[in-house]
């Protein structure tokens, strides 16, 4: 192969395609980047068998050719290219890099031993969302996917398109987190993406802009960015049926600035940081304002109380700190509703009531439940 | 760290007047300053040593180091055989067995499991021969220390007497009893700590785990 190429563009389609690069592997050829020259285009991809990343730049090409450069030395070295025009040629055992006055000769992997790219079908069920949006959805619904491996199906998001709205929902068994967007395509589909691929696709997505293409088959699901892609395997099982979890009314609800709260949980559960096991912070709730307080014996005590809207009785529950503050950020808006049965049931956080101006966040779109802790 | 292996002689002049003759030794100088001097043998005194805070003087036949209680120890360099250095980063420390350091956690949590009513003062209370595991206050105001293990043997009753001699010496928190508890005891273990005035109690690791869990769950 030999192509000349802009310094940035080369730079940042290595630094993007470097992020699925396998880490642990026990297949060698994993840890590298695949370059190909094809036509006047360079093509980058990288699999770390569970997400995949492929994307292609325009160069000067004269030759074409594949080389597969090991990752880690190929982020090295664009990280440290002077700033001039980079001109690459190689055969299938070294490729010579040259930018400015700096010369790299770098020795290639076997690119015969590099998994055969991921084929998207023509007709599976595809739609385009704004990358602004997707992003929102995927950091609602990501924090409450479990981090625990023991219960894999846990560890995913469940994104499920029927006619009209496409369901994103993730649980660790103690939250769901449920997000809801417009999806203007007819073909039925439910997914399980793995929680990391997911991020992956949502950092994508902020630092691209623009708009996003997401493909959903039975077997992998892709988000599509311009000219790059990052392709992911499913997590196999049964996502637990989390419709029957959201209870159909509530007996107390709750209005208060969210970021009034989130502050006041948050410098509370302080006293409970550190004591190895998580303490919980206790609400209780009176008609016109909430006192929130955590401590132990051992630790110390802290207290606070803000304004709040209380409808129904008063009430006494304690929550993990930290799934609180995760939900109450993420709900988005200037306040937060969040509705009750009682101590011992789950709690349901939604943004408060959206201005009438803005039809993005209505409130029955996004929900996230809360398990107390017993008290 | 820097080891150093050296031939040289040792003046020390303070407490006392020691000198080690020439013979091949190893050198030790660590990151906080601490000067040891080893030979080839023992598991881990050296034959003599500086701690910190201390200065090092180095000249090219001998290093002179001295601390503010006016002891010096020098080193009389005749051959250097090796010098080297290698950043050893943060040392994590000694960590207790993880269901020891778990089980004293639940049980400082609860208490009431090693006797009716009582409460916890602080874990690790702290002694001059080292800390105890619960320090706890019985309802008539009593003293109670505990020492937790996973297996309670003879030598956990031998080290929770000490902690009690030590303890029962401070006149704020005499008499001090003492508990042992343990998943299990062993018969010996037993005899002697109730011949010593100590209760043992067996406690469920899994039980009390299972308390632990107060988070209820969706499904």
């Amino acid at each position: 192969m030999k192509f000349r190429a802009e310094r940035h563009e080369f730079a940042d389609a290595a630094a993007w395609a470097l992020r699925t690069v396998g880490t642990r592997v026990t297949l060698p050829a994993l840890s590298g980047v695949r370059l190909e020259v094809s036509g006047d285009r360079l093509g980058l991809r990288s699999t770390d068998l569970e997400v995949a990343s492929e994307l292609s730049i325009p160069v000067q090409a004269e030759r074409d050719g594949v080389a597969l450069v090991p990752g880690r030395l190929l982020g090295d070295v664009v990280r440290s290219l002077p700033n001039a025009a980079l001109s690459a040629e190689g055969d299938s055992e070294r490729l010579r890099l040259q930018c400015g006055r700096a010369r790299f000769d770098l020795r290639l992997m076997p690119a015969d031993d590099f998994p055969a790219a991921p084929v998207i079908a023509d007709d599976a069920a595809a739609a385009v969302m704004k990358a602004e949006e997707f992003a929102r959805m995927v950091t609602q619904v990501v924090r409450a996917a479990s981090t625990d491996d023991a219960r894999p199906v846990l560890t995913g998001v469940q994104l499920e398109a029927t006619a009209g709205s496409l369901t994103a929902a993730a649980t660790d068994s103690y939250r769901l987190a449920r997000r809801i967007v417009p999806w203007e395509q007819g073909a039925e589909m439910t997914v399980l993406v793995p929680r990391r691929a997911l991020d992956e696709a949502r950092r994508s997505a902020e630092q691209l802009g623009s708009e996003v293409r997401l493909v959903l088959e039975p077997n992998q699901a892709t988000f599509e960015f311009g000219d790059r892609r990052l392709v992911t395997r499913l997590i196999e099982g049964r996502f637990p049926d989390f419709r029957q979890l959201v209870p159909e009314g509530h007996e107390r609800r709750l209005e208060a600035d969210r970021a009034e709260l989130i502050e006041v949980v948050r410098r509370v559960s302080v006293v409970g940081e550190g004591s190895g096991s998580t303490t919980p912070v206790n609400l209780h709730l009176h008609p016109d304002s909430i006192d929130v307080s955590a401590g132990s014996g051992e630790v110390g005590q802290a207290d606070e109380s803000l304004p709040g809207t209380l409808s129904g009785e008063e009430l006494q529950i304690a929550f993990n700190p930290r799934y609180l503050t995760d939900g109450l950020e993420v709900a988005g808006g200037e306040r937060v509703v969040l509705e009750f049965r009682d101590e011992l049931k789950p709690a349901v956080i939604r943004p408060g009531e959206p201005p009438a101006t803005d039809d993005r966040d209505t409130a029955s779109d996004f929900l996230y439940l809360l398990m107390p802790v017993r008290i | 760290m820097r080891l150093v292996i050296a031939r040289c002689r040792v003046d020390y002049s303070g407490r006392l007047t020691v000198r080690l003759a020439s013979a091949v030794r190893l050198l030790m100088v660590k990151a906080d300053g601490c000067v040891a001097v080893h030979s080839d043998g023992g598991a881990y005194k050296p034959l003599n040593w500086m701690s910190a805070p201390n200065t090092l003087v180095e000249a090219a036949d001998r290093w002179t180091v001295t601390n503010p209680r006016g002891e010096s120890l020098t080193v009389f360099l005749e051959e250097v055989l090796l010098d080297t250095t290698h950043p050893l980063g943060d040392d994590p420390g000694l960590t207790k067995d993880g269901v020891e350091a778990h089980l004293q956690e639940l049980l400082a949590a609860r208490t009431t499991v090693l006797g009716e009513g009582l409460r916890l003062v602080r874990r690790e209370y702290p002694t001059d021969i080292g800390p105890v595991d619960l320090l706890c206050r019985a309802p008539d105001g009593a003293a109670v220390a505990v020492e937790v293990k996973r297996r309670a043997d003879i030598d956990g009753v031998e080290q929770l007497s000490r902690y009690l001699d030590r303890l029962n010496r401070d006149p704020l928190l005499r008499p001090v009893r003492g508990v042992l508890a343990a998943q299990a005891v062993r018969p010996q273990a037993r005899v002697l700590a109730e011949d010593r005035g100590i209760y043992c109690v067996e406690v469920d690791y899994d039980e009390l785990r299972g308390a632990d869990l107060a988070e209820l769950r969706l499904f």
